[in-house]
């Protein structure tokens, strides 16, 4: 196989066809430090692209409630129990060699989808990309279960409690919202048979050209993430497509002058936890130096945002900023070994950082370059740091602008003095 | 076919029925450890840090739709969880934003004068 660069993973690494990059590579951050699950996204896109007779179990978006959703059910711990027993013990990082340019999380020792199926054929011969098919049932239901979570094991006589007895769930969990990572090496496009599947050139969205596609399914096989899914009334499969006429510009409404526009599911947000970006690359697939793009500092700048499940070695093209409030073990499995950089830096975030978050959603026009007018300090306040810690956070009375492609102001977001609401008792004056 | 005592079957909750170890969508998961007060405390952080005040949080702690922050309400009760949200905004404050958009020229509304066109002298040109 040849061999491709994979930044998010510090090293090359075997891919079924030579590296090919887009000019522009679509792109977001989730936020779900912010996520509460209202599921606005999924109905945007599901109204949008997947009401359809036959698209009934699609949810090219969804939310699911971590630890224990998933859709399809499992579809996460699955592919990592395959990846562990692939190569087991030997899934690591090596985080001493770390580069904020070329290894910004270090390098991962363990082997990719495209490595383990390289050289662990199954009985039917090797795959493209380590995976497996989920079945009907474990598409069917996207959220049972999730939010009832759990109990004890073997509540009674060695069999598991049922899902009606489990006591009600109030530890940690967090919702995390799903669409196609449009991955710079993507499984799907690596698993089908007949190259149907393609990365556009002008901004990197994957799309399955559905004259060519025959319906084996290999990219539900070969997706890491579970984002390809069989429609069987047309016998094809079928995938998120970036709302790629808005990416063009094409919705009058939104851009009257042509300039790139977010997906439904980025627009409809009520949460603010998204932020839809096209980051600029170059030739050789490394990101071009773009400072005051919002996804330039977010992710390789400030390292804040981070990839979903980077050792499966697809280059994945949404980004996260951990829960705060989650156990770090498995925030470190989910988004790699940078969680604790992240953490620390969204914790307090300096005035950059802050003037930059209050970007999310925004405006309906992806915005492309931003500036800050500076104002003066105007409060304090208290946040927490990982360590459990308290530490003040400075604020200013700072400006964000924000401008799209064509270099048209579009939205400016301004941070005011805080509010402080005291409790009662805590007045030290009162008589 | 009207029910008898012999083939009656009676409805019952899903609550009340036993476990049926075989049924594959029941439920197998083991408890993960986790601190709600940690997660409540990083809650109210984040969504002060948007704007919302006390009115909003309890709100939203209060719908069950939203499970993570019902889950919170369910554990600590409206009156102890109103306390500790009044506490928390105490000390890390409200943030407050001023959003202006740039509203695109193609919708930017156009008033006509209606009394110039009744008296027939409006301007076509």
């Amino acid at each position: 196989m040849p061999e491709v660069h994979n930044w998010q993973l510090g090293r090359d690494m075997s891919y079924p066809y030579e590296a090919h990059y887009p000019e522009w590579q679509f792109a977001f951050v989730f936020n779900p430090n912010r996520c509460i699950g209202c599921q606005t996204c999924t109905m945007a896109c599901k109204s949008t692209w997947t009401f359809s007779k036959g698209q009934e179990l699609f949810w090219w978006n969804n939310v699911e409630s971590k630890p224990f959703g998933g859709y399809p059910q499992n579809w996460d711990s699955k592919l990592l129990n395959m990846l562990e027993q692939a190569n087991p013990g030997k899934q690591t990082w090596s985080i001493a060699e770390k580069d904020p340019e070329t290894k910004p999380y270090g390098t991962f020792n363990g082997m990719t989808i495209f490595e383990a199926a390289e050289k662990h054929p199954g009985p039917e011969g090797p795959q493209a990309a380590l995976g497996y098919l989920p079945t009907d049932d474990e598409w069917r239901h996207p959220n049972i279960h999730e939010d009832t979570a759990t109990g004890g094991q073997f509540t009674q006589d060695g069999q598991y409690g049922g899902s009606a007895q489990l006591p009600e769930h109030k530890v940690w969990f967090f919702h995390l919202a799903r669409i196609c990572n449009h991955c710079t090496y993507p499984g799907c496009l690596a698993s089908c048979p007949r190259q149907a599947i393609y990365k556009r050139p002008e901004d990197g969205i994957v799309l399955i050209d559905q004259s060519r596609c025959r319906g084996y399914r290999k990219c539900v096989e070969g997706c890491p993430y579970k984002k390809a899914m069989y429609r069987p009334t047309t016998r094809t499969s079928e995938k998120c497509v970036g709302c790629f006429p808005r990416i063009e510009g094409k919705d009058p409404t939104i851009s009257p002058s042509g300039a790139p526009a977010e997906t439904r599911c980025m627009a409809a947000c009520v949460g603010k936890i998204r932020l839809q970006g096209l980051v600029k690359k170059n030739p050789d697939g490394t990101w071009a130096d773009d400072p005051k793009n919002l996804l330039h500092y977010l992710i390789r700048q400030r390292q804040v945002a981070l990839p979903l499940y980077p050792q499966f070695g697809t280059e994945p093209n949404g980004y996260y900023i951990p829960p705060r409030w989650v156990p770090r073990d498995y925030l470190i499995q989910m988004f790699g070994p940078g969680v604790d950089h992240a953490i620390e830096q969204y914790s307090c975030p300096d005035r950059e950082l802050l003037a930059v978050l209050q970007l999310f959603r925004a405006n309906q026009q992806i915005i492309f370059r931003y500036e800050i007018e500076e104002g003066p300090k105007v409060g304090e306040l208290e946040v927490t740091m990982p360590s459990g810690e308290s530490k003040v956070q400075e604020l200013y009375n700072d400006t964000v602008i924000g401008f799209n492609k064509l270099g048209e102001e579009v939205v400016r977001v301004t941070i005011e003095e805080p509010t402080f609401e005291r409790p009662a008792e805590s007045h030290v004056n009162s008589i | 076919m009207e029910p008898t005592p012999d083939n009656f079957v009676p409805k019952v909750h899903p609550v009340t029925r036993p476990v049926e170890p075989d049924d594959p969508m029941n439920l197998y998961a083991v408890e993960v450890p986790g601190e709600p007060e940690l997660m409540l405390r990083l809650l109210v952080e984040e969504y002060a840090r948007m704007g919302w005040d006390l009115d909003a949080l309890v709100g939203l702690f209060r719908d069950p739709f939203y499970v993570a922050a019902h889950g919170l309400w369910l554990h600590y009760g409206e009156e102890e969880l109103k306390r500790r949200l009044t506490a928390l905004l105490g000390r890390v404050g409200v943030v407050r934003t001023k959003t202006t958009t740039r509203v695109p020229p193609s919708e930017r509304l156009v008033q006509i004068d209606l009394s110039t066109a009744a008296k027939g002298t409006a301007d076509h040109a």
